[in-house]
C-alpha cells in the first residue's frame, strides 16, 4: 500500500515543471496529493507537517531540478541498489 | 579547540556518531551523553549529502518525509527517501595540537539535517557527506594516522 510520501511524490512530479517557474528553491508541504503551503526551509515545513497532520501523514518536497550525487562509494558499492 | 578524531581502517576514515529524531532531541550542543548508541560513519567527500543505512533509520527511529530523484553512474534514475535527524559526534578538547582531554564530550550539530536512506552493509552505518564536513576544518594527521575535524566553537 502506498503511503503519503509515495502518493504525494507522484503528484509533485507532475506539477514540478509548473512549480519551477515561481517556487524554485522553496520546500512544499503536501498532504493527500495536494500542496498545502511553501516554506524557505525543509525543517520549517517538517515542523508544520508534524503539527498539522502528525507523523507519516504528510510529505515535503524541494522545488528543484538539481540532481545530487551520493559519491563514488554509493555508485561502486551496493548502497543504492536494492 | 574541540576535535573529532576519525580512525583510519583499510584506508577508510571512520568516525563515531550518534543520531536522534529531531522531535525528541532537546540536548544542548555540548553534553555528556553516555546512553546514546554509537554508529560508524565513513567520511565521504564525494557525497553531497549524508546517508544513513536503514539499520540506523529503524533503530533511532526516523520518520520518512520525502523523496529525491538521483542519477546513478550508469545514468539510471532512482529515487531515495529522505529523513530528518539530529546528529552528533564525540569530541576531545585540544590545545596547541596536544589532546589534553579525552572525556569524549558529545557535540550535537545545532540544526537537524535531511539524510538519505541507503542499504545496510558491513563496513559502515552512514556516509558522512559534505553537508556536514563543509561546516568544519578537517585534515589528515600523518603522524597519528587520523583524520581530524576541528570545531571552532
Amino acid at each position: 500500500m502506498s503511503d503519503q510520501v509515495d502518493i504525494n511524490f507522484e503528484a509533485f512530479q507532475k506539477q514540478l515543471p509548473e512549480l519551477l517557474k515561481n517556487y524554485e528553491g522553496k520546500y512544499v508541504l503536501l498532504n493527500n496529493s495536494k500542496i498545502i503551503s511553501y516554506f524557505d526551509t525543509a525543517f520549517e515545513a517538517f515542523q508544520k507537517g508534524i503539527k498539522e497532520y502528525g507523523e507519516g501523514k504528510f510529505s515535503i518536497q524541494e522545488v528543484t531540478e538539481v540532481v545530487e550525487s551520493l559519491g563514488f562509494y554509493s555508485h561502486v558499492g551496493d548502497a543504492l541498489h536494492a | 579547540m574541540s576535535v573529532m578524531h576519525c580512525t583510519l581502517e583499510n584506508n577508510q576514515a571512520i568516525i563515531n556518531f550518534s543520531a536522534t529524531s529531531p522531535l525528541s532531541s532537546n540536548e544542548s550542543m555540548f553534553s555528556n551523553y553516555s546512553n546514546l548508541t554509537s554508529y560508524r560513519g565513513l567520511i565521504d567527500t564525494g557525497a553531497q549529502r549524508t546517508c544513513f543505512t536503514h539499520r540506523v533509520i529503524n533503530e533511532v527511529p526516523l520518520i520518512r518525509h520525502g523523496h529525491k530523484p538521483l542519477k546513478t553512474i550508469d545514468d539510471q534514475w532512482i529515487s531515495r527517501s529522505l529523513y530528518f535527524t539530529s546528529i552528533g559526534f564525540w569530541v576531545s578538547s585540544e590545545v596547541s595540537n596536544y589532546t589534553n582531554d579525552t572525556s569524549n564530550t558529545y557535540f550535537a550539530l545545532p540544526n537537524p539535517l535531511q539524510v538519505y536512506g541507503i542499504n545496510n552493509n558491513e563496513t559502515f552505518d552512514a556516509l558522512i557527506g559534505m553537508d556536514i564536513l563543509s561546516m568544519f576544518n578537517f585534515s589528515f594527521n600523518r603522524q597519528r594516522q587520523e583524520f581530524e575535524i576541528k570545531l571552532k566553537v
